[in-house]
């Protein structure tokens, strides 16, 4: 059940036009249970899809595609630095959906919720 | 208002991304002599000082909150913002030190471009230049200095290297645009760009840092590194021969990922120590006890110094009562002055001591950490993790407390954090309780009354828990709560420059909560020895005083509480400062010694004793604890609305804020004894 929820919310978040696989979901919701997403990496290789920052597996490396969201967020994460192209290291993330750890070059920065899916990236 | 602009080409500002080593540089500049100012109309702070002598030029300085960009965000970026641009005192400032961190070139030089592209003079100042070199890389002055138009300066906040450099090349430009008599205002308005355009400046600037900072090749490094030890240079040339050379490319992509990045080897530290300290679960584990040492430290080391604050000043008043015997003019020195700085400067080691381990903690870079392990916990009480701060303080002083919350961007979490500060327990609270907890747990082990103690922490915690939750209800949600927060690596903080900041801040409080606190308590004692200044005992004196006469008439309303007009006059007299209530309960109750430790006996037997007019025990386990409860809730003190007010902006809100809790403590007390009972 858990699953399928999962399998929903995902759906929704990710650019339709991608298309998503639902191996994909279950792959990233294993992934993110076990802590080993390297695993996904490797599988996902070659598939181009776009989702937000918050609902990447823990410890993958993505790149920024795009920012859009809440224009005053965005403003923000630009005066950050974060630009379309950069590397991202989704490091960690507090318990109970709390801030989110990342590395953007050699910076390491902690990002609600909100504002990580502001951040539109590419696995 | 825009025609009165005018151009200050004496002050240089200083200006930089947070963690870009801004602070320290300024110490540097100005030898840490320096005072902070408020800017007018707003309540953030700034420093501003002349250069040190050493230095040899002349102009002043003048320090910056930290911001990332020109286009504010939070109340300290506003701050930065207008400083820059149309200070109301000092004008719109033309000359402006950069200070950018050398590891963070790329996302640093985007404030560079801003402030170049509005207008001003600049120098760039890149600090942590030597963990660049150290890491075999260095910076393309001259390419940056060409790209800017401006000279760059490399400087090291450690040991101060590059300072004298930084002075003179700013000072050159400055003395070659005297002549200048075209008074060119920067102008924020270039800086209206859409977000397309910001995106682009972005990657240039990203592309223009790539070029910039360059690798070492192996036969530069050797004279680079000829003058540093052995062991560096050989890791730094084992660094360059491990790798190969498709590695070491320019291209972006490859650098911001691979481990030649300048910073990798400290940032490789941090990760490590993050593993630990910044674990979802055992973080939490690590910061309460971080915590908890903290409390612990401060109560521990601050007591003997408190002590010998208190020793002194009541000694001194006690000389000053001998010498001038019996006068009123006596009286007023001893009684009036002397006790009243007492009760000012008696709570500045607890504060000097808060300040120095949240500073010593922000420069490690542990701060942060704490902010972001603590965010969702606060979160579900209205606040975020830059609440955190703010609340630590608040259980030295809300004073500092309050000003704390400048911090937090979003207006509504800055709110919830104001109004749930004042429920920390101060120290200013700490004499009460332990006065009455020496009633309470008399005859009894100390564990006990130190139980007691615990649970009254706890009670305050609760208390702001509750309030804030019901703000939280209440309020309506606002869209943008900010978090964002940058992990700094850590790293080694410099010890005098901590000392400095906990020193210049404890002085401040000082200057701040020092008058307000000093007035009260001389108000108290102007109502509680007139008219009847003349009068054969203290007691006496006292019952026919104005305090005396209020405290019969507004008897009714202590009444419920289970305590009669003396107790009442002493809670009204706490509004000066919490701690008063213990001295005008001894006034009160006439006890005479002098000495501290058998006052407190004194005080305490006298206590016991003591019955009001229908014969009843003052002091019975009900009434004490709905003593405690009421000062643990009340707002009893007037400094800390003076700085609500002035923070919000409003005076409404103080005035609510005030009404309610003492409204809120009073009945909880009138309750805890009509149930006891």
């Amino acid at each position: 059940m858990k699953l399928i929820l999962i399998y929903f919310s995902f759906f929704k978040k990710i650019e339709p036009r991608f298309g998503v696989h639902p191996w994909f979901v279950i792959l990233t919701y294993l992934g993110d249970l076990l802590k080993r997403p390297f695993k996904l990496n490797i599988i996902l290789e070659g598939i181009s899809l776009m989702l937000t920052l918050d609902m990447a597996p823990i410890g993958s490396i993505v790149e920024l595609v795009q920012l859009d969201g809440d224009l005053d967020i965005v403003n923000r994460l630009i005066d950050m630095g974060f630009r379309p192209g950069a590397q991202i290291e989704y490091i960690k993330r507090m318990i109970n959906q709390g801030p989110l750890v990342l590395r953007l070059n050699s910076t390491l920065l902690a990002l609600r919720n909100e504002e990580a899916s502001c951040l539109k990236v590419k696995i | 208002m825009k025609s009165i602009k005018k151009l200050n080409t004496e002050v240089v500002a200083l200006v930089g991304p947070p963690n870009a080593g801004k602070t320290t540089l300024f110490n540097w500049l100005t030898n840490r002599k320096y005072k902070t100012v408020n800017y007018p109309g707003a309540t953030v702070e700034y420093s501003i000082a002349s250069l040190a002598p050493q230095w040899g030029v002349n102009f002043t300085v003048m320090d910056t909150p930290g911001t990332y960009s020109l286009h504010p965000k939070s109340e300290d970026e506003e701050v930065t913002f207008k400083a820059l641009f149309h200070h109301i005192e000092l004008g719109a400032i033309r000359d402006v030190i950069v200070v950018v961190d050398g590891t963070q070139l790329s996302r640093h030089l985007n404030l560079v471009w801003q402030l170049k592209h509005s207008g001003f003079y600049l120098t760039i100042a890149v600090t942590m230049s030597d963990l660049i070199s150290k890491s075999g890389y260095h910076i393309d002055i001259a390419k940056l200095s060409e790209t800017f138009s401006c000279p760059v300066v490399l400087v090291d906040g450690l040991l101060g290297g590059g300072i004298k450099e930084l002075v003179e090349k700013t000072q050159f430009a400055r003395e070659q645009k005297k002549n200048e008599t075209s008074e060119r205002l920067p102008n924020p308005q270039v800086l209206k760009q859409t977000q397309e355009e910001q995106i682009q400046i972005l990657q240039q600037m990203n592309e223009l840092s790539h070029q910039v900072v360059i690798q070492n090749e192996a036969s530069t490094l050797k004279n680079l590194n000829s003058n540093s030890n052995s062991n560096s240079s050989s890791n730094s040339n084992l660094n360059l021969t491990s790798k190969p050379e498709s590695f070491i490319s320019n291209t972006s992509l490859e650098r911001e990922n691979s481990k030649t990045s300048p910073v990798f080897p400290l940032l490789e530290r941090t990760q490590k120590w993050d593993r630990w300290l910044l674990h979802p679960v055992l973080g939490l584990f690590f910061f309460i006890l971080i915590m908890s040492g903290l409390f612990t430290s401060i109560f521990f080391f601050a007591a003997p110094f408190m002590d010998a604050i208190d020793g002194f000043f009541s000694d001194f008043a006690s000389k000053v009562a001998e010498v001038g015997g019996a006068t009123l003019w006596s009286d007023f020195l001893g009684n009036g002055i002397v006790t009243s700085f007492g009760a000012v400067f008696v709570f500045v080691p607890q504060i000097f001591i808060l300040f120095f381990l949240i500073g010593f903690m922000e420069s490690t870079g542990y701060l942060s950490r704490a902010a972001t392990l603590i965010d969702r916990p606060l979160s579900f009480f209205g606040m975020s993790g830059r609440s955190f701060v703010p609340l630590l303080s608040g259980f030295a002083c809300a004073v500092p407390a309050i000003m704390a919350t400048r911090n937090i961007s979003s207006k509504r979490t800055r709110f919830i954090t104001m109004m749930v500060v004042p429920l920390m327990t101060c120290s200013a609270r700490l004499p009460v309780y332990a006065l009455l907890l020496a009633f309470l747990f008399r005859d009894k082990p100390a564990w006990q009354a130190g139980i007691g103690l615990t649970v009254l922490y706890m009670g305050g915690l609760i208390a702001g828990a509750i309030v804030s939750q019901f703000l939280h209800r209440i309020l309506k949600t606002e869209k943008n709560a900010f978090f964002m927060m940058e992990l700094p690596l850590y790293r080694q903080p410099k010890l005098s420059v901590v000392l400095n900041q906990a020193w210049t801040k404890t002085m401040g409080y000082i200057k701040r909560a020092g008058p307000p606190i000093f007035t009260f308590a001389l108000l108290v004692w102007v109502a509680t020895t007139f008219p009847n200044y003349q009068a054969e005992t203290d007691q006496v004196k006292l019952e026919s005083s104005y305090a005396g006469q209020l405290g019969q008439y507004i008897e009714p309303v202590f009444k419920p509480m289970g305590v009669d007009w003396r107790v009442g006059v002493s809670l009204i007299s706490a509004f000066a400062a919490r701690e008063v209530f213990a001295s005008s309960l001894a006034v009160i109750f006439n006890v005479t010694t002098e000495d501290e430790e058998s006052m407190q006996a004194g005080l305490l037997s006298s206590m016991t004793e003591a019955k009001d007019a229908s014969g009843r025990f003052i002091f019975s386990t009900a009434s004490v604890i709905g003593l405690m409860l009421f000062v643990m809730i009340a707002l009893q003190c007037t400094s800390t609305t003076a700085i609500v007010i002035r923070e919000t902006g409003k005076i409404s809100w103080a005035i609510i804020q005030v009404i309610a809790y003492n409204l809120l403590a009073y009945v909880v007390a009138v309750g805890v004894y009509q149930v006891w009972n």
